[in-house]
């Protein structure tokens, strides 16, 4: 087939790629108009509202829902009593079956943890549902649960793997004993600290929430999703429901940060519940809720050792991470994962520990494990260079790992050096002073700091549809999702750059099981594989509508060779060798007598997958001032140099990472959850209790980027720019 | 209310009350309605001049949009943050009486060092009634009868004892309508200083209310309270005395700092409030000192 030429003669337009575009929905959600999951109401809707447990270990013995049943407007309470039995998926990511804890709720009588759902009431409104809830009284066989890391340390093991495939839990190389031995002989030096990081929520502004009806054997779920396709599947095993049978639809997610990569009990009970009554069900957690039964991030302690010879090259590194996980789950936090590979270092152990708690499971949260590793990792580098009177960033310069150490491949394309250059330059990194307590402003002391960066930057098999209507508009469309991120923005750019037609002429659709394939919205991959099928898949289609014109009798270019044609702005085909010669979209849907030409692309990675290690890199450079009376901390500078590819939208790109850096603040030092070590109930389950940075926290954000593309990463050159941003913050 | 720590079965609006003026009474003291905004009434002149700590505690409280709405005579009346208070599947003493107080044994980093009892350590969340208390505010109440009851900030609310559910000396059927603030030759000399987690929009670790009278670099007098750390508004009437006549300098403030924390009892997460306490009254003194009246 003929290859796609866009001769420079003719194309003078510049590309859409990179600019710093508003956002297509903009309007949409500056009005509120954006329309998620809990705006939506169906006719002859109900509302159901979960009961939890208010112990965290221990049996039910009774369940009396008689008062409940009676108050105004209560259609049904759900118990273990009355639920309809389930089907408990095997978990298995590539066959998109998901679930974050190994139980189904209301099957039996078992109490896991405290917030864990052991009733669902429904009734005609929400205000209805709370009254009747109000009234369930629970009565329990109480066992001392277990709260705290030190006193699950007898269940503790060692996971190989985290999520089930993702190695290098357990791994070493070189000979870490050896090198600490040589060490003394050689004059080199070693730091040996421990590091805490605490349980911490998503909690995305949106509440995991769903709507569920039947019609007839068929079930349509609306939910906040990034993953609808896994929200499909394991509904379809949990209900033994044929998945063609299944619909689920999530136009828009109100934020995720990893929470949101499965069904929870609002999807499960308002299918129960909407099969048991016959009509659309409506589940909203509350916020109280969003605290103990959606995910969180697991709270670790993790020991680093770093030893290196006296002039800073590294010899030895050793992790050692206890992780919290749950008594119901096998997640951890994967602390470990940044260490192998971030610097040069010959000798090197890693080891997890999992700690099973009567918790709910951790879960996913943004930039699970390089997040909290990279806290202690780069915190330990800090120590480090101050025990060798080297400067922080000149120890990462010399401990450059231009392959990755671990698994010896080539990077797919690194620009870290570019990142730490352009980083000090900006930030002025020369003008600190090493001794600590010597910079001052006024009462306040002046501290400066950096960290390096870096997120897995790869790609994933994804698919998109592409057609061009006869009205010369194009409408594309994927099962992929709208996290905040930009999803629509970036997909709209890229087929309008590709297709050369203005934006305005591109809609989007996603967030729909009955589009083309897509994976997970997670590990910050949405650009890079959705984004590459949307390029690809507009190629395919302009090669298609190219052949159809060149071989149409009646096309005004019939008969050219099809590498002769070029595509014009606003959907023209011409000769190269001769402009003047034209044809366009809609003359040849129109000729035709076409509904629309359309394009479906499944598009995979290919070898380079294997051959090379993606990943995204950064430095994050931070000014804090302190006042030394009372400890009270304000950041009042920081700068982010990141290389994360090509750059689709700079403005989309800019605000990801500006919210990744404001959440890295919040981290570092503010949030963090706290449990009633007796009862196990989270008790800062509330947004003024659990405390993130309000606006007069932040202070000066600067954001740049390489911008260079990967060669190795799809066609679009990107690895993707969500999650890196919390990463080098928190260090 | 919406958390079911509050259930009533009725609700009687009071926002159409004429009592949102701030005015000057012939005496000399300063009435604040009590359906004042807070907002309003940090702005205003009148307290702006001669209460500064009253506008600096004000908008350390809250959130802009919050203090909008909310009222002067809300905030005398805001209940306690802690958490096992407002979580209806947790005892609690001030809830239900004798069901007992799990934040005693449990998670009690923002709970009360001060003025507490066996039976509650919950503290008193408010920034205005630290400043209030600091001035020796007096509460006007009135009650069905139209009679009028005058009643000092710092007798108004009441330490837990065996009996934390009684909060403060409101009767049923009494409302508040008003604060007055007595002349006090130096409250233009008056600060607020709030320590917290975050910036805005959050609850005071510390916060100390302070105004001084000071001559020839003699102390002649001075006001200390404290929030965040008790169990109510809490006047630190020792440690004022053993300022009166010193120098202002650190040696005496550190002096006043540790004499205001005696007594002060850790329960656990909240322990490091007491130096934090002690720190935040020295920086607070310090500052107030250096005014310029």
């Amino acid at each position: 087939m003929a290859t796609l030429v866009v001769s420079k003669e003719i194309d003078k337009a510049p590309s859409l790629i990179g600019k710093p575009i508003d956002r297509v929905d903009g309007r949409l959600l500056v009005t509120g108009s954006a329309q998620y999951t809990t705006d939506y109401d169906f006719e002859n809707q109900a509302y159901g509202v979960i009961v939890q447990s208010t112990i965290a270990s221990g049996r039910i013995t009774t369940i009396d829902s008689k008062k409940a049943e009676k108050a105004p407007g209560v259609l049904g309470v759900i118990t273990h009593d009355n639920a309809p039995k389930l089907v408990k998926p095997k978990v298995d990511a590539f066959k998109e079956t998901w679930m974050m804890e190994d139980f189904i709720p209301l099957q039996d009588d078992t109490i896991y943890y405290a917030g864990q759902a052991i009733a669902a009431v429904v009734a005609d409104t929400l205000e209805h549902a709370l009254f009747a809830a109000s009234f369930v009284k629970v009565t329990y066989d109480e066992k001392k649960p277990i709260i705290k890391t030190g006193d699950g340390m007898a269940g503790a093991y060692k996971p190989e793997v985290w999520i089930g495939f993702i190695p290098g839990m357990q791994l070493s190389r070189g000979d870490v004993k050896t090198a600490l031995e040589k060490l003394q002989e050689n004059g080199g030096t070693k730091v040996e600290q421990t590091y805490t990081t605490p349980v911490e929520y998503n909690n995305a502004l949106e509440p995991h929430d769903a709507i569920a009806y039947w019609e007839g054997d068929r079930l349509t779920v609306y939910n906040g999703s990034q993953w609808v396709g896994a929200a499909r599947t394991t509904l379809s095993l949990i209900f033994g429901v044929p998945r063609d049978n299944i619909r689920v639809i999530s136009y828009y997610t109100g934020g995720a940060f990893g929470s949101k990569e499965t069904v929870f009990a609002p999807e499960i009970l308002a299918v129960v519940a909407s099969r048991m009554l016959g009509r659309p069900v409506k589940f909203v957690l509350s916020r109280q809720q969003m605290f103990n039964s959606t995910g969180h991030r697991a709270a670790t302690t993790q020991q680093i050792l770093l030893a290196a010879t006296k002039d800073g090259r590294l010899t030895a590194t050793r992790h050692v991470v206890i992780s919290q996980s749950s008594v119901v789950g096998t997640f951890f936090e994967p602390a470990v994962l940044f260490s192998p590979t971030l610097y040069s270092c010959p000798n090197l152990e890693v080891s997890t520990q999992a700690v099973p708690l009567n918790t709910s499971s951790p879960w996913f949260m943004r930039g699970p494990g390089e997040s909290t590793g990279g806290f202690a990792l780069e915190s330990a580098m800090d120590e480090l260079s101050y025990q060798l009177g080297i400067d922080p960033l000149e120890l990462r310069m010399i401990n450059y790992a231009d392959a990755n150490p671990q698994w010896g491949l080539p990077w797919s394309g690194k620009n870290l050096k570019e990142c730490y250059e352009l980083g000090a330059k900006q930030f002025g990194w020369s003008k600190r002073s090493r001794e600590p307590r010597s910079m001052r402003d006024g009462g306040y002391l002046v501290g400066l700091g950096m960290a390096t960066a870096t997120y897995p930057g790869g790609r994933q098999p994804a698919s998109a549809r592409v057609r061009i209507l006869p009205d010369g508009s194009a409408v594309v469309s994927s099962a992929t999702h709208e996290m905040g991120g930009g999803t629509y923005t970036i997909l709209a750019q890229i087929a309008a750059d590709t297709l050369r037609l203005p934006i305005e002429k591109v809609k989007v659709e996603i967030g729909d099981t009955n589009m083309p394939f897509a994976p997970l919205s997670a590990t910050s991959m949405t650009a890079a594989s959705v984004g590459t099928a949307v390029k690809e898949t507009s190629e395919a289609l302009i090669k298609k509508i190219i052949l159809a014109a060149t071989n149409d009798a009646s096309s005004p270019i019939h008969g050219a060779p099809p590498d002769n044609i070029s595509v014009r702005e606003g959907g023209r085909l011409s000769r190269q060798d001769d402009p003047g010669v034209s044809d366009s979209f809609t003359e040849i849907i129109r000729r035709n007598n076409l509904p629309n030409i359309e394009a479906e692309v499944f598009a995979s990675p290919g070898e380079e997958a294997q051959k090379f290690s993606s990943q995204s890199f950064g430095s994050v450079f931070a000014e804090a001032k302190v006042d030394p009376e009372i400890g009270e901390v304000k950041v009042t500078r920081i700068l982010g140099v990141y290389d994360v590819g090509r750059i689709l939208n700079a403005k989309t790109a800019k605000s990801q990472m500006i919210g990744g850096i404001i959440w890295g603040i919040g981290q570092a030092l503010m949030e963090f959850s706290a449990y009633d070590n007796i009862h196990g109930r989270v008790v800062t389950n509330n947004l003024a209790d659990y405390l993130v940075p309000v606006n007069a926290d932040v202070k000066q954000i600067d954001v740049a980027f390489i911008d260079k593309p990967d060669p190795y990463n799809g066609s679009l050159g990107v690895r993707g720019v969500g999650e890196i941003g919390i990463v080098g913050a928190l260090g | 209310m919406k958390l079911n720590v509050q259930s009533p079965s009725s609700l009687v609006s009071i926002t159409a009350l004429p009592l949102n003026t701030i005015e000057t009474l012939s005496d000399g003291v300063l009435r604040i309605g009590s359906m004042v905004h807070m907002s309003d009434a940090a702005i205003d002149p009148l307290i702006l001049d001669a209460y500064p700590v009253i506008s600096e505690a004000l908008l350390a409280g809250a959130s802009p949009q919050l203090r909008s709405m909310a009222t002067i005579g809300g905030n005398l009346m805001q209940r306690t943050r802690c958490y096992y208070f407002r979580d209806t599947s947790f005892a609690c003493n001030k809830r239900i009486p004798g069901s007992g107080c799990p934040a005693i044994e449990g998670y009690n980093r923002m709970h009360a060092v001060l003025g507490t009892s066996d039976k509650c350590i919950a503290t008193h969340a408010s920034d205005l009634c630290v400043a209030l208390a600091a001035l020796d505010a007096v509460i006007r109440v009135e009650g069905p009868q139209e009679t009028v009851r005058k009643i000092p900030i710092n007798n108004f609310y009441l330490e837990p004892g065996n009996t934390p559910e009684e909060e403060n000396e409101l009767q049923h059927g009494e409302l508040i309508t008003a604060v007055d603030l007595p002349l006090l030759p130096f409250s233009k000399k008056s600060h607020y200083l709030k320590v917290r987690d975050r910036s805005s929009y959050e609850f005071a670790l510390v916060s100390v209310a302070t105004a001084v009278d000071i001559r020839n670099n003699s102390i002649r007098s001075a006001r200390i309270a404290l929030g965040g750390v008790a169990t109510k508004p809490w006047r630190a009437y020792e440690a004022e005395q053993s300022l009166s006549g010193k120098t202002p300098n650190r040696a005496s403030f550190r002096s006043a700092a540790e004499i205001a924390l005696r007594g002060a009892k850790p329960r656990g997460d909240n322990a490091f409030k007491i130096e934090l306490a002690e720190r935040a009254i020295i920086k607070a003194l310090t500052t107030v000192s250096q005014k310029e009246e």
